[in-house]
């Protein structure tokens, strides 16, 4: 790295870090008057002179695997408001970890269409290399202008791919990040037209699409009993490609980006999405970014997209989720000890013993804190025990009607497959909030009301991975925000349950107050560790503008 | 230096004690500002745009295996011949495929051919090729017939070959292939050119076929079935993949050397405590049965010993018309890209099949590291002892079996 890129990466990091440090405190305030912020405008700038990023997946691979891995805390995510959310921006829109949403909404995910039914495809191209799966690019022919990716699956792996696609879709969709709406259809080779346009990219260049380059791809493909075939029909978003994200630094071409992103906390917490579907494939070559807007006014939208190989999908890769591709250290002992050594893991989870259209994703030898993607990246190297947190609590709010509508979307014909991905993802979640929502002291929504009752929820408790604690010790004072200190003395409140009666010595004439919440329970010491709440007086009583969450020790 | 006057400026916006912005979207506002103010574009690295230009223009492919237009045409050509390249050029149209090739080696091997494939007939449930070769080996070993050979009688041989053949054949379903092979032969043997070994002639006067009264042209006829349950499309492979074979020579010049050949290829991959050990078993015979009064030409007969069979001996140390090789191997997979391996092999040649002697078969064994991706091996590395011919240490491209 030049002298020059350090430092600006350092005077990166440094502007970014005021937007958190500890929750947002400035050198003259900790909270400003729109705190917390709820949605971070990165759309503001144009970011027209950008250009297409061109990322060798050989570079990503080596890159990350080699790069140095992080010693020590990474700090806090910098893009977090002071509530320690991820606020809505470019990259992430709050949605079911903000708000409820339907079994049906979440089944519908991005889909702009309810059903897609064409009567006749136009094929307008190859698909190019990327991926195993085979396909070609078409439109609808009453609708040419919109275009779409079609997939088949795999002649020995019927549903598996396709399966894949849908479910991870609609839960990335629903968890909040930008995703491209993708259909099951049934395609009948015989309705299908090749565009006298059409083209397609191989080794010796471009060139015109033939029927032989769509015998070729029905020719691999698994085929229904009515001799169609069922594909995936993704739809390609609108803008100009700008190619895809890495998973650290920033874009030095797009104004709006000023978070590294190996410190943004919804690139960190994917960690925990990624274990929970077994989203191994977690890398840029499967994320875009799209230049969308209006002339004058252009941002770069960042997507997640390819859920193929999710849940497992390539089930030869048996290393999915247990190991990366190039493991350092133990490599070298695999080789010598003749790899006589047996993982647990290794013997869980066997795709033979499965039908075809499950891959491997067991919840048998499942830890959400062990689990690895193909190879690492420096936002999940970064992920620390808040963002984890965070990210658990959405998974969460996933009831197993909606993973069973989820995965029911991907419409298995054998009613065993969606059994048991329904049943595996159900169980992957409860270890996931097992794992990460004890990992902190797990207070969350706390409310002081004009009375001074204040209430608050804890997040393990009420996901039914924890009994209640002893008793929680709550340290009221009054705070200044200008000074960014506690004034006068604290108030000691011992709590049986989640909340209690706020002194009315600290309250009365106070702007804002604190209380930091400590949380006694014997199979959780760590839960120790206090969680600071802040709240600002307003015309009708308190709202809670900061959280900030101490990490214990190890 | 843009970046860095940016990054300075967005600096001093957070450290400067006047103009703090009155609200946190103003302060962000500000860094973005302070950003936009100079912007850089992307720079890959030249490494980074060389390997992504590989990648998206498939350099490597369009190099080695293009599927139309020219290319490199690397190897193809057997053990010993030294490295091998030349042009080949393709033409591929709606169902069928045209290539066309020469490769010269080291060792002035060189062959020119070309096929016309039909590789997808019937919705690919069928597929179809006709092939053209002239080809020449300068100095293919000899060490003598029988498992009595030693490899003190070295000796070397030409062969000059043209052959045409047309082979047709089905795969009904993705575990079952089927084919059937007309080919004409025209081999003709003569002395090596290895000067550092004697030919053939030298020390073996009276070698079947090698100087024939008037040249011996052959048409075969063969066909071929097998069964890959293997049952995995990508990754080294478990189950069995067993494949028959049957050829009849019929010698169309002085009716001395007409023969049948026999060849069983079964091969088992057994998973070990999950998939990341295998015990690869292989059986492999291949018996030529003369006409009564006729014989087999040596050129023609099997051989073992090679980086494919009995590693531990050279390249077609043993020949004779029946080769019988038993292989066995523990893999077991080190991370994605590296495995490891142990192996065991045992083989031996015959002229009938009742002459196999247990105490004649060869044995070896070793251990190496393969590297690789899924299906595919790219580079092996291994260490051969106990064929009783001196430790081997090899480097290969591609797999054993």
């Amino acid at each position: 790295m030049s002298s020059e890129r350090r430092l600006s990466l350092v005077a990166c990091l440094a502007a970014a870090a005021s937007f958190v440090a500890a929750g947002g405190r400035t050198a003259d305030q900790r909270f400003y008057p729109d705190d917390p912020l709820r949605v971070d405008r990165d759309t503001v700038h144009d970011a027209s002179a950008s250009t297409e990023q061109r990322l060798s997946e050989a570079v990503d691979l080596f890159e990350n695997s080699l790069a140095p891995r992080p010693t020590g805390d990474p700090g806090r995510a910098l893009n977090v408001n002071t509530l320690d959310e991820a606020p809505d921006s470019s990259w992430f829109t709050n949605r079911i970890g903000q708000r409820p949403m339907s079994v049906e909404e979440i089944v519908r995910g991005p889909d702009t269409l309810g059903r897609l039914e064409v009567a006749e495809w136009v094929v307008t191209g190859g698909k190019g290399p990327a991926g195993f799966q085979p396909g070609f690019r078409a439109a609808d022919a009453r609708f040419p202008g919109q275009q779409f990716q079609l997939e088949v699956d795999l002649e020995r792996h019927a549903e598996l791919a396709s399966g894949a696609e849908i479910i991870g879709t609609a839960f990335y969709h629903a968890i909040g990040y930008n995703v491209v709406d993708i259909y099951l259809v049934d395609v009948d080779p015989s309705k299908i037209r090749i565009a006298d346009t059409a083209t397609e990219r191989d080794a010796s260049g471009r060139r015109a699409y033939t029927q032989r380059d769509l015998d070729l791809v029905f020719e691999q493909a698994a085929r229904n009993p009515d001799g169609t075939y069922r594909m995936t029909a993704g739809r390609f978003v609108e803008g100009d490609p700008r190619g895809p994200f890495k998973h650290f630094g920033t874009r030095p071409d797009d104004p709006n980006d000023i978070f590294p992103h190996e410190h943004r906390r919804e690139l960190r917490g994917n960690r925990v999405f990624c274990a929970w579907l077994n989203h191994d494939d977690s890398r840029a070559p499967n994320t875009l970014d799209m230049l969308v807007g209006p002339d004058g006014g252009k941002w770069i939208k960042h997507y997640m997209f390819d859920f193929g190989s999710i849940l497992g999908s390539s089930p030869e890769r048996w290393w999915s989720g247990q190991a990366y591709m190039l493991e350092r250290g133990g490599s070298l002992w695999s080789l010598l000890s003749l790899g006589l050594p047996v993982r647990h893991w290794q013997r869980v989870n066997d795709p033979r013993r499965l039908p075809m259209a499950v891959g491997r994703l067991g919840s048998e030898g499942f830890d959400p804190a062990t689990w690895k993607p193909e190879y690492p990246n420096r936002a999940f190297d970064n992920m620390r025990a808040d963002d984890a947190f965070w990210a658990a609590r959405i998974v969460s709010r996933f009831s197993d009607d909606a993973i069973r509508a989820v995965v029911a979307k991907a419409k298995y014909r054998d009613p065993l497959v969606t059994d048991y991905i329904a049943s595996a993802l159900i169980e992957r979640r409860n270890r996931i909030r097992q794992t990460w929502l004890t990992v902190v002291n797990p207070i969350v929504e706390p409310m002081l009301a004009a009375d001074g009752s204040f209430t608050f929820e804890n997040a393990a408790v009420a996901a039914g991975v924890a009994t209640a604690p002893a008793e929680y010790r709550l340290s009221w004072s009054r705070f200044d925000n200008v000074a960014d200190a506690r004034v006068g003395a604290s108030h000691d409140v011992m709590s049986a349950g989640a909340g209690s009666i706020a002194p009315e010595a600290v309250l009365r004439g106070s702007a804002f107050v604190t209380v930091a919440i400590e949380t006694r329970h014997p199979g959780f010491p760590r839960w120790a560790a206090p969680v600071h709440v802040y709240f600002r007086r307003t015309s009708t009583g308190w709202e809670a503008v900061g959280i900030d969450r101490q990490l214990p020790e190890g | 230096m843009g970046g860095l006057v940016a990054s300075l400026a967005s600096l001093l916006i957070v450290t400067a004690p006047a103009a703090q912005p009155a609200t946190r979207s103003a302060l962000l506002e500000g860094q973005r500002a302070a950003k936009a103010a100079a912007l850089h574009p992307l720079e890959p690295p030249k490494l980074q745009r060389i390997l992504f230009r590989m990648e998206d223009e498939y350099l490597v492919q369009r190099v080695l295996n293009a599927p139309r237009g020219a290319f490199v045409w690397f190897g193809g050509l057997p053990t010993g011949s030294g490295l091998a390249a030349g042009p080949a050029y393709r033409y591929t149209g709606q169902a069928a495929t045209t290539t066309i090739w020469g490769t010269l080696s080291t060792h002035r091997y060189w062959e020119i051919g070309g096929t016309l494939a039909f590789p997808r007939l019937a919705s690919g449930r069928a597929f179809a090729e006709v092939a053209l070769r002239r080809r020449e080996f300068t100095q293919e070993d000899f060490f003598g017939l029988g498992p009595a050979s030693t490899p003190d009688t070295e000796a070397n041989f030409a062969l000059r070959e043209t052959t045409v053949s047309a082979t047709a054949g089905v795969a009904p379903a993705w575990w079952l292939r089927a084919s059937g092979t007309v080919e004409y032969r025209s081999p003709r043997p003569g002395p090596g050119r290895d000067p550092d070994e004697p030919s053939v002639e030298a020390l073996f006067p009276d070698l079947p076929g090698f100087t024939p009264a008037e040249p011996v042209d052959y048409v075969r006829v063969g066909a071929r079935v097998a069964l890959n349950a293997t049952g995995r499309p990508f990754g080294s492979p478990l189950g069995g993949l067993h494949a028959v074979g049957y050829d009849r020579y019929a010698d169309l010049g002085p009716g001395i050397f007409s023969f049948n050949r026999w060849e069983a290829d079964l091969r088992q991959y057994v998973p070990v405590a999950g998939l990341t050990r295998t015990l690869a078993l292989r059986a492999h015979y291949v018996s030529l049965v003369p006409d009564a009064g006729h014989d087999v030409p040596f050129y023609l007969q099997p051989t073992l010993g090679g980086p494919d069979s009995l590693r531990g001996l050279a390249a077609y140390r043993l020949r004779d018309r029946n080769a019988l090789l038993l292989q066995s191997e523990y893999r077991w997979d080190v991370n994605a890209f590296v495995g490891g391996v142990l192996f065991y092999e045992t083989g031996s040649v015959a002229r009938r099949p009742r002459d196999f002697r247990i105490k004649e078969f060869t044995q070896d064994y070793g251990a190496g590291v393969r590297f690789g991706f899924l299906t595919t091996v790219s580079l092996r590395i291994e260490a051969v002892f106990g064929a009783g011919e001196g430790t081997v240490f090899m480097f290969r491209f591609g797999n054993v079996f």
